[in-house]
Formats: C-alpha cells, structure tokens, sequence
C-alpha cells in the first residue's frame, strides 16, 4: 500500500468524503507534506476501488456538478488497521535501534568533540 | 479579479481538464468526469487557466492505467470482436467491452477490420502483381486499398453511423439489456 493510499483511507475512516475534502484531509494527516492533485487523487480512488477497499456512497449537486462521495468498506478498514499496525511495530523497533544508538558517542551523531 | 474574469478563467480551466481527462475511456468520464473537474477546479488558485503539466500527466497516467487494469486477455478480445463472445461469460471485463462499444473510435476500427479481413483477396493480387513485376498492378490494387480506407474510414466517423455500429455490438453482446441513451438512434419517431 502507497503511502498516499493510506493516507486517503486514514481520511476515510472518519466518515464518507468528496474529492476536495479528501485532498485537504491528506494534507493535514500528512502535515502538509503529501499535497494530492486531481489526477494522483483519482488515481488512487481508481485503484482503491477496484481493490474493495473504498466504495461511492451517493452524490450531491454542487454549482451544477456532481460530486461523488467515498466511504471506506469493511476491507478498507482492515486494510488501514493492519498497515497501522505495521507501521507502529517498525516504529517501535526504529525507536529501540534509536535508543542502541545513544552508547555511540556525540561523535557517531555528528559532533566535533 | 472580477467575478466576469474569474467566470471565463474558471471555463478555460475547465477546457483545459476535460482534455487531459480524454485519457480515461468515455464510460469512466460519464460517470467520474465531473467529480474529477470539479475537484479540479475547487484545487486551482485564482486565475489558473490551465492545468499544471504535472497534474495533466497525472490525470493521463491514471487513465491509462486504468485502461491497462481493465484490458482483458487477448483471447478474450480477439473472442469479442469476432462475434460479441465472452460479454456473458467474462462479466468481470464488462467495463472494456462497454468502453469499446461506446467509444468514438468504434466505428473507425469496424471498418478497419472488415477491411483487414475483407481485403486479402487484393492484398494477394497487388504482392503477385508486385512479385511478377506488374507495376500497374500493383499500383491499382495501393489505389484500390487506399480509396477504400478512405471510404470506410468516412463512413465509420458520421455520428450517425458510428451509433449505428455501435447498437450493432451492443444489442451483440448483451442482448438483454437497452441500448444506452449516448448511442441511441437519434432519428424522430414517426407520429402515427
């Protein structure tokens, strides 16, 4: 799973979500680092789509235009806990190599003296 | 920037995605084209006119990947254009089928095929003329050719015979169900 798919089903698990809502909802999950634009964005809902993970769930007219909503289905959900998990375990483990790291000296973290 | 020249700005942007967007196959616009442009435009800054080059080849690259996801075995294409094979019995490639039904290009690659399958008897007499040194020949049967991709190709591209084909496929492939309103005939009913 792409970090940018996480992202959007993170944004879903709150509730169903339009395309604009679903790209400032990434932005601020990310902390502004992952910025979707329309094409990476439907890209994205294409192919989460296809998978099952995220279904439409009605349409509203907006200006004259029909904007779709999107919720997450049961294997979305279980799909995003379990990339959760992974990515909680390796920050764990990340965080246990960080502390070995410590008995290294201020010169293996950079420092002059 | 007055609401006059954030309307036509607004307008031209939107020109500017439905072309990118014409990468996705027709089926998928008509039902996500406008969520697509509209999400499009609510993402511009003020006075954009045209999408970012990276954004259009974001829009691209999903479409075509969309279309490589969607596109069947080529058994199961030959199958289909043969004679509308495989619509019942590979419901999981319905979305490709669809999308060659209703596509612009339907009629175009009709035609090329009928040609294609049709035109082998004068392929075999311009290579033998070419063959025997027959220069005359083999010119007639390149004019012949020509003229006929010409004609069919003509042909194919009317709205009205592109539909026509495009019914024609339709009704072969899922013969119980209506022919959608985009390739409907467009001909008056005659009043009784």
């Amino acid at each position: 799973m792409t970090e940018q798919a996480y992202l959007l089903l993170l944004a879903l698990a709150d509730g169903r979500q339009h395309g604009y809502g679903l790209v400032g909802a990434v932005r601020e999950l990310s902390g502004g680092s992952v910025q979707l634009g329309a094409g990476t964005l439907y890209g994205n809902l294409d192919r989460m789509l296809a998978a099952g993970l995220i279904d439409l769930d009605g349409e509203e007219v907006v200006d004259g235009r029909a904007r779709r909503y999107y919720r997450l289905t049961p294997d979305g959900l279980r799909a995003v806990r379990a990339r959760t998990q992974e990515l909680a375990a390796l920050a764990a483990r990340a965080q246990r190599a960080l502390d070995g790291a410590r008995f290294l000296g201020p010169e293996a973290l950079g420092g002059n003296a | 920037m007055n609401p006059r020249d954030d309307a036509a700005a607004s307008a031209r942007l939107e020109r500017s995605v439905r072309r990118w967007m014409n990468a996705y196959p027709r089926r998928w616009r008509v039902t996500f084209g406008e969520d697509l442009v509209g999400t499009a435009l609510e993402l511009a800054v003020p006075g954009q006119t045209r999408l970012t080059l990276r954004d259009g080849l974001a829009i691209v690259r999903a479409g075509w990947a969309l279309r490589r996801r969607e596109m069947p075995p080529l058994r199961v294409r030959v199958g289909w254009y043969w004679d509308g094979r495989g619509a019942r019995t590979h419901p999981e490639h319905r979305p490709w089928m669809v999308d060659r039904i209703i596509s612009p290009w339907t009629g175009v690659a009709a035609a090329m095929g009928r040609l294609l399958l049709g035109g082998w008897p004068s392929v075999w007499f311009g290579l033998r003329s070419m063959m025997r040194g027959d220069p005359a020949g083999a010119y007639g049967f390149f004019l012949v050719m020509g003229l006929l991709v010409v004609l069919l190709t003509g042909l194919a591209v009317l709205p009205g015979m592109r539909r026509y084909i495009a019914r024609q496929r339709w009704t072969r492939s899922f013969p119980d169900e209506p022919v959608p309103d985009m390739i409907a005939s467009r001909r008056k009913p005659t009043s009784a």
